[in-house]
């Protein structure tokens, strides 16, 4: 089979997790075998970069018609593994001692096959079957803490919801197949729909947007995400929020963009409304959060609001653009996890108010934080800017170029980046602008680390170089339309 | 019949294809009491040819930059003055539309002059000249600061290094700001030119030049640089940041000055905003955290606004260029409807930071709140901003829009110098009261661009620079009287001069040229501004000149209640003291600028004038 050597990094991340658990029972290291997770992401996120590289753009290979590896995948799974690292890495300092860390990294693995799987499906079942294996790995991550009644609560609420949510996708799905007979997405594509309005296929599409909604936290299928946010080990939130989030617009952007894109009558104008509701709610939800796991959260319900206004639209532009705010999304929403995560380690608490005087006890963490929030917010010149301006751009040109009502979604997205400022900007002012009332903290090397790639990302790789990629998103999105 | 209409059809439109020959007899009365081309005024289709004939007298025809010129510069010409024959117009001058002046060059005194419409008659777009540098000056002065600050962190554990390599920063890019001004000279068109491709997909690049309508701004920016590391010497708190920050933001504001690339404008736009929050929230006042806030988001939603209508003008002119300068090319194409709206959506952004009434409430709070260093940074540049903004980014592509929010602009600004003059009387705080004098101040500064004049708008830069040494100077005298005596109100002040005499000459010295006094910076741009003014809405000008009246009363009272008559009882004043040098020296250096530029207006209006020609040109006016 020709191109077999592009899915190493899946059948090497399948091997590892199936590894681990006999690893740990011959050796019971635990340190290892996280260790061991680590260095086996590591190499699949490197394996993935010179196949990309080195092998010139990715020729499309096709494997028995389920699976295909094309730069859209390519690019995603780069993301996914890197998110994967990131958060295995603030893993290994985060848990402690906590028993069952193999179990984790086990589980963090599978949940990063599942995702890599779905970036690369090409029918819905495998697609399901990828968003299955990454959610009830991750049902259980969140749950990790077993004697903590937060995470256990959280752990019960993602199942709960997203049990309930996969089978609305999968009913969805399976009334999708009852239309077309088929279950490729190419050949959904080319199904003619005709031009009158089927309820039938709207009824498919409400079921489906009801349950990647769910991942993609949109209103109104967002309630859980405060909670599990909140309650989850903070490591595991930092995936959810980068890896699982991403996860979801993949999957929409494949069913909504390329399989049911000749059909796009029939949901544009609900998405539109959704998104304007979501990046409402989530932003007027998050001004009055205490906590900053919730707050992040709904800061991400928003995102994913600003995210969803491109489907719409539809053209090039603006879903490039919009690939482009998922991945900056995932630094700038991991990062600022990974930091959360950071101040939680050193016992100083998950409220707003534990980050006062955080400048005066680490300058870097600081100042990371401070720029993710303003990258989230939307000011230049850090890297949310130049995604977020794009994805707006390529909804107004659309709206400039024939249909004048997507300004509303422009709009809407103008008006509540403004909005937004507000909350961000009580965390950053609580950073600087107050004293400590403890003394300094060690945080974890680790995490400085990470805190400082993720800081150099925002500020300089993404600014300078936000033409190549954004480039290249657009490619990614041209090969969906 | 249907051949007949045919016929009668290509007849009537023949003359419009093919291009005439048109004739233009050049003469003078046999008793040599009037010269004149017959027909003066001629009007031809685009591609017609035109023959000047002699008859009578010794001529020659000449092109002329406008209806006014007596000589020729450049352009056409028949050669030295002959008797007799005939020339034809290069077919190149009829190939467009655009209406031609010419002259004869020994009879013009006489009013022998004539003109050209060729088509509609529009003039087309002037070409700005453009021109290159060899050397990056523009880039060195965007990069010092940021590298001044960077070094300023590196040395945060050694509380007294960063103010030295601040001033150290600082003085060198005042050089560098003195050496562009220069270099910028009061030729038409951008100089020192340079271009760093970004995205080339989109057209975005960062595009440098400076001409002279920034190069005033950025000498303003380099000379306000030492002064306020100077004023904040003394800075105790957290020195490394605050310097660090001072110089970011001067990067910024230089950055707002010399780009020419939309994108990269509004880059630089927002990027002054988050040094000036954190120096507000972090060394400001009692309520700092609440003014910080309401600064930034006011000015960010604003800003906002404005970005919808960078991506509009981006959108609509087609050219696949955020440059100024390629979308100002366009500007024949937009639409009136789309200028209108476009231009509401920039000014919306400008306007909040002027600020103009009603968008000001932000400015007295983060005054009051600001340190001082951050209230000379934010009143002697931040608010020029807008005002440049509004001049570089809005005018030049949008010719109808502005001339259709002129009466708005016109109100605003008039309500803004009244309204802030008045709110100026009311204040018992020093510092508030200068503010609110702002408004008043950058009122005048719009009324000027809003005249859409040459002398108004170099007024309006005229006035940018001089509010931008004099405003800085009030809020110095705030500051030191904040550490001096410990309070800023104006009623528990009193007799201070009698325990510092010297100061107090620097300060009367500072409000009088504040009012206006003739031979100060402020009152050449007054001036200006209101002949201006007077020449667009006539006895309307009554109305500013009463506000002018307001100002003169408030900085005298204030001056009267805090300097002079009896020593206060109600603060303690045993205190009091001259200034100390790093506080009077800034003062000082500003005052005698001050004069500078009111006793030799020159050295500024050269530059400014002709870039204020050049705008207008862009915008079809003049």
């Amino acid at each position: 089979m020709a191109g077999v050597e592009l899915l190493f990094p899946e059948f090497l991340l399948a091997t590892t997790a199936l590894l681990l658990p006999g690893t740990y029972l011959l050796h019971r290291n635990a340190q290892l075998c996280g260790r061991l997770a680590v260095a086996t992401l590591a190499v699949a996120l490197g394996a993935t970069w010179l196949q990309w590289f080195g092998s010139g753009a990715a020729v499309p290979a096709t494997y028995f018609g389920h699976l295909e590896i094309n730069l859209f995948s390519q690019l995603f799974k780069f993301a996914f593994l890197a998110i994967a690292l990131g958060s295995g890495i603030v893993s290994l300092a985060y848990l402690g001692d906590l028993p069952h860390r193999p179990e984790f990294f086990t589980l963090l693995l599978t949940a990063t096959l599942g995702m890599l799987i779905v970036a690369s499906a090409t029918d819905l079942l495998t697609l399901f079957i990828g968003i299955e294996l990454a959610a009830f790995s991750s049902y259980a991550l969140v749950a990790f803490q077993k004697h903590d009644d937060g995470s256990t609560e959280a752990g019960a609420k993602y199942l709960l919801i997203g049990a309930f949510s996969s089978a609305l996708t999968l009913y969805g799905i399976s009334l999708l197949y009852g239309l077309t007979g088929t279950l490729e997405i190419a050949a959904i594509a080319a199904n003619d729909w005709g031009a009158s309005f089927s309820g039938v296929l709207f009824v498919a599409i409400l079921f489906i947007i009801g349950g990647l909604g769910f991942k993609v936290a949109a209103v109104p299928f967002h309630a859980w995400a405060p909670d599990v946010y909140q309650g989850a080990p903070t490591p595991v939130t930092a995936f959810l929020a980068a890896g699982s989030k991403a996860m979801g617009f993949v999957a929409l952007l494949r069913i909504f963009v390329t399989a049911l894109g000749p059909a796009l009558a029939e949901w544009q104008m609900l998405l539109a409304i959704i998104a304007v509701l979501t990046m409402t709610v989530g932003n007027l939800a998050a001004l009055r959060q205490q906590d900053i796991g919730r707050m992040l959260a709904y800061s991400s319900v928003a995102q994913a609001g600003y995210i969803l206004a491109a489907f719409p639209v539809m053209t090039e532009l603006a879903l490039g653009g919009a690939i482009f705010h998922i991945l900056v999304h995932a630094v700038m929403k991991g990062g600022a996890f990974v930091i959360v995560a950071a101040v939680g380690m050193a016992g100083l608490g998950y409220t707003v108010e534990s980050y006062r005087g955080l400048a005066q006890r680490s300058p870097l963490l600081a100042l990371t934080l401070t720029v993710c929030l303003l990258a989230l917010v939307g000011i230049p010149p850090f890297g949310g800017f130049f995604s977020k301006f794009w994805l707006f751009y390529g909804i107004f040109q659309a709206a400039m170029a024939g249909q004048q009502w997507l300004l509303w979604l422009v709009i809407a997205g103008v008006l509540n980046s403004a909005l937004s400022l507000f909350y961000y900007l009580r965390v950053i002012r609580n950073i600087y602008t107050e004293d400590s009332q403890g003394e300094a903290r060690p945080f974890g090397g680790h995490t400085r680390y990470i805190a400082l790639a993720v800081l150099l990302l925002l500020t300089l790789l993404i600014p300078l170089q936000y033409d190549s990629i954004l480039m290249l998103c657009r490619e990614a999105a041209a090969s969906l339309l | 019949m249907k051949r007949f209409f045919a016929l009668v059809l290509l007849l009537a439109l023949l003359p419009a294809a093919a291009a005439e020959t048109q004739t233009v007899t050049v003469s003078q009365s046999g008793d040599g009491s009037s010269y004149f081309f017959e027909p003066a005024v001629l009007q031809v289709a685009v591609g017609d040819t035109v023959i000047f004939v002699w008859q009578n007298g010794s001529h020659n025809v000449a092109q002329a930059s406008d209806v006014e010129a007596v000589s020729y510069e450049s352009g056409f010409r028949s050669g030295d003055p002959q008797a007799g024959g005939n020339w034809t117009l290069p077919a190149k001058y009829t190939a467009a539309d655009g209406t031609l002046e010419y002259l004869c060059k020994p009879h013009v005194m006489m009013g022998m002059r004539g003109s050209i419409i060729v088509g509609s008659g529009a003039a087309p777009i002037p070409e700005m000249a453009l021109s290159f540098g060899d050397f990056p000056w523009l880039s060195y002065l965007l990069l010092l600061p940021l590298l001044g600050a960077l070094w300023c962190w590196g040395f945060r554990n050694h509380p007294g290094a960063p103010r030295i390599i601040a001033l150290g920063t600082t003085a060198a890019t005042l050089l560098l700001s003195i050496v562009i001004f220069m270099k910028a000279g009061s030729g038409s068109g951008y100089r020192l030119m340079e271009e760093y491709v970004w995205s080339s997909q989109f057209g975005v690049s960062l595009l440098l030049g400076v001409d002279g309508l920034s190069a005033p701004m950025v000498l303003l920016t380099g000379i306000l640089g030492p002064l306020t590391v100077l004023f904040a010497w003394e800075e105790r708190k957290r020195p490394a940041l605050f310097f660090g920050l001072l110089l970011v933001m001067q990067t910024a504001m230089l950055g707002v000055f010399v780009t020419l690339d939309y994108f990269v404008f509004y880059l630089f736009w927002e990027v002054v905003l988050i040094p000036m929050f954190f120096l507000i929230a972090i060394w400001g006042g009692p309520a700092r955290r609440y003014a910080a806030y309401k600064f930034f988001i006011y000015t960010f939603t604003a800003s906002l606004v404005m970005l919808v209508g960078f991506m509009a003008l981006y959108f609509e002119s087609g050219a696949q260029s955020f440059s100024m300068i390629e979308i100002a090319k366009h500007s024949g194409s937009f639409a009136p409807i789309f200028q209108k709206w476009v231009f509401a959506a920039l000014f919306v952004g400008f306007a909040v930071k002027m600020p103009m009434v009603p968008f000001h409430t932000w400015l007295p709070d983060a005054h009051v709140e600001a340190p001082t260093a951050g209230s000379i940074v934010l009143a002697g540049i931040m608010l020029k901003l807008g005002l440049y903004g509004l001049m570089r980014a809005a005018l030049a592509p949008l010719p109808l829009g502005a001339e259709y929010f002129v009466p708005v602009m016109v109100a605003l600004a008039i309500i803004s110098i009244i309204y802030g003059a008045v709110l100026s009387l009311a204040q018992t705080d020093l510092k508030k009261l200068v503010a609110y004098s702002s408004i008043s101040h950058m009122g005048i500064a719009l009324l000027g661009v809003a005249t859409l004049t040459e002398l108004g708008m170099a007024g309006a830069v005229f006035m940018m620079f001089a509010h931008g040494l004099l405003s800085p100077a009030m809020f110095m005298i705030a500051g030191m009287l904040l550490h001096q005596v410990g309070t800023r109100e104006i009623p528990k002040l009193g007799g201070l001069a009698q325990k510092q005499p010297y100061t107090a000459a620097l300060v009367v010295i500072i409000f009088l040229g504040s009012l206006g006094l003739p031979g100060m910076a402020i009152f050449v741009a007054e001036l200006a501004v209101f002949i201006a003014f007077f020449e667009s809405h006539g006895y309307w000008l009554l109305l500013p000149i009463f506000g002018m009246v307001l100002t003169a009363g408030y900085h005298l009272w204030a001056l009267q209640r805090s300097l002079f008559g009896p020593l206060s009882e109600q603060v303690d004043v045993t205190k009091v003291h001259e200034a100390p040098w790093y506080e009077q020296w800034p003062m000082f250096t500003i005052v005698a600028l001050a004069i500078l530029f009111g006793v030799l207006p020159r050295l500024l209006m050269a530059p400014v004038t002709v870039a204020c020609y050049d705008i207008l040109r862009l915008m079809g006016v003049a």
